[in-house]
């Protein structure tokens, strides 16, 4: 009995440590904002507008954090109806770079999937298309010792588009190119948010 | 990254061994040496994962600049024009492959709902066609049986979707001071146009 309350102890011992070393603090949740743009390939005249989108970050190892996100761009050509709204989620890696106690670097890969849909409403047309997408990011994050951080970013998504002969027969235009500029806000989890005021205080 | 106050429980369970049971004692060491190795195996598992996850993205990045020729049949299936286009292009130095082969189109003629637009397309005996996905434009000129070809399309509108036989031929569109070659398509015969 008293080995299997010791055992039991031990279990809960163990929990509190996994949960210290492996999903202590450093978590954090991200909103953010840009303007998008699309280069070549069969977006090539439509004016990008904006790219909204939210993520969960988890911190792993040093200064490596894993996380998924979820980011819509919405397209638009001036002088016409069409649309296309571009859906991606997608899982993360990033890394921070700490470059002053105010400031650091955080370069990210990311790969997921994309859906697309495609409309112009003048002609009742409608489609989707979708495809993986892989891509990079860089934040340049302001970090205020409080709970809230902010960052500015610039962002490249490659999205390449599953075959299908009715929406085009090239290669070419398979491949979707989209980059964004913009501001994002992290929040981070309470416990982190004062580690880090007495880090700065320190 | 056991952190020292989980050292010092181990260590204090240990310089007390002398109270415990030893066979609980053969328990706690086991247990942490399992964390150890379970920790181990995580930080393992996470740089194999960020490993494939980079790879994966530079493999992605690979293939896209991998520009291959692509060869199109023109007359086997309707292509849009956005493909058209974009696959009828080149240098002014060389013939291309396309140039003067039959090519079948599929797309909708701008502001065909405009009366005066209509029939400044039936003096110009050219027309633009659309692709409505992307706002991509397509001049096909009518070079014979003109009014039979109008005839057959005045009922349409701009929401009617046409499919088109005809020739393409080259034009010369300058890019940047860079001679470069663009597309139109010639159509002939009235049979050769239909919508829906």
């Amino acid at each position: 009995m008293k080995i299997l309350n010791y055992r039991i102890a031990l279990i809960i011992l163990s929990f509190l440590l996994f949960n210290s070393v492996f999903s202590q603090k450093k978590n954090y949740f991200n909103i953010d904002l840009g303007l998008t743009q699309t280069y070549k390939g069969f977006f090539y005249l439509f004016d990008g507008v904006v790219d909204i989108g939210a993520g969960y970050n988890r911190h792993i190892i040093d200064q490596l954090y894993g996380g998924f996100s979820f980011h819509l761009d919405y397209l638009s050509r001036s002088g016409s109806s069409a649309r296309t709204i571009v859906y991606k989620p997608k899982v993360n890696l990033s890394y921070d770079i700490n470059v002053s106690s105010w400031f650091s670097i955080s370069p990210m890969v990311f790969a997921g999937y994309s859906f697309l849909n495609l409309s112009n409403k003048e002609f009742n047309y409608t489609e989707n298309q979708n495809g993986i997408n892989c891509g990079g990011e860089i934040r340049l994050v302001w970090n205020t010792g409080k709970r809230l951080d902010y960052f500015i970013f610039g962002r490249y998504d490659y999205i390449y588009l599953t075959e299908d002969k009715n929406f085009t027969h090239l290669e070419y235009y398979r491949r979707v190119h989209l980059t964004s500029f913009g501001i994002g806000v992290k929040i981070k989890s309470r416990q982190e948010s004062r580690f880090e005021n007495q880090d700065l205080r320190d | 990254m056991i952190n020292s106050s989980n050292k010092n429980y181990v260590n204090s369970l240990f310089s007390n061994s002398c109270h415990q049971d030893t066979r609980t004692l053969s328990f706690t060491k086991n247990y942490f040496v399992f964390l150890r190795a379970l920790e181990f195996s995580w930080h393992y598992l996470i740089k194999s994962i960020s490993c494939e996850l980079l790879i994966l993205v530079l493999i992605i990045f690979s293939s896209s600049c991998n520009k291959e020729e692509q060869t199109l049949v023109l007359n086997e299936d309707f292509l849009t024009v956005a493909d058209l286009l974009q696959y009828c292009q080149g240098s002014c130095d060389e013939t291309l492959d396309w140039e003067g082969n039959p090519a079948w189109v599929k797309g909708h003629i701008l502001n065909f709902n405009n009366d005066s637009i209509k029939n400044k397309y039936y003096n110009d005996s050219s027309f633009l066609l659309q692709d409505i996905r992307n706002g991509m434009l397509m001049e096909i000129r009518v070079e014979e049986n003109k009014y039979p070809v109008f005839e057959k399309i005045w009922p349409a509108d701009h929401k009617n979707l046409f499919f088109i036989k005809g020739t393409a031929k080259s034009i010369i569109a300058s890019d940047n001071g860079e001679c470069t070659k663009g597309v139109i398509l010639s159509l002939i015969h009235p049979d050769d146009i239909n919508f829906e």
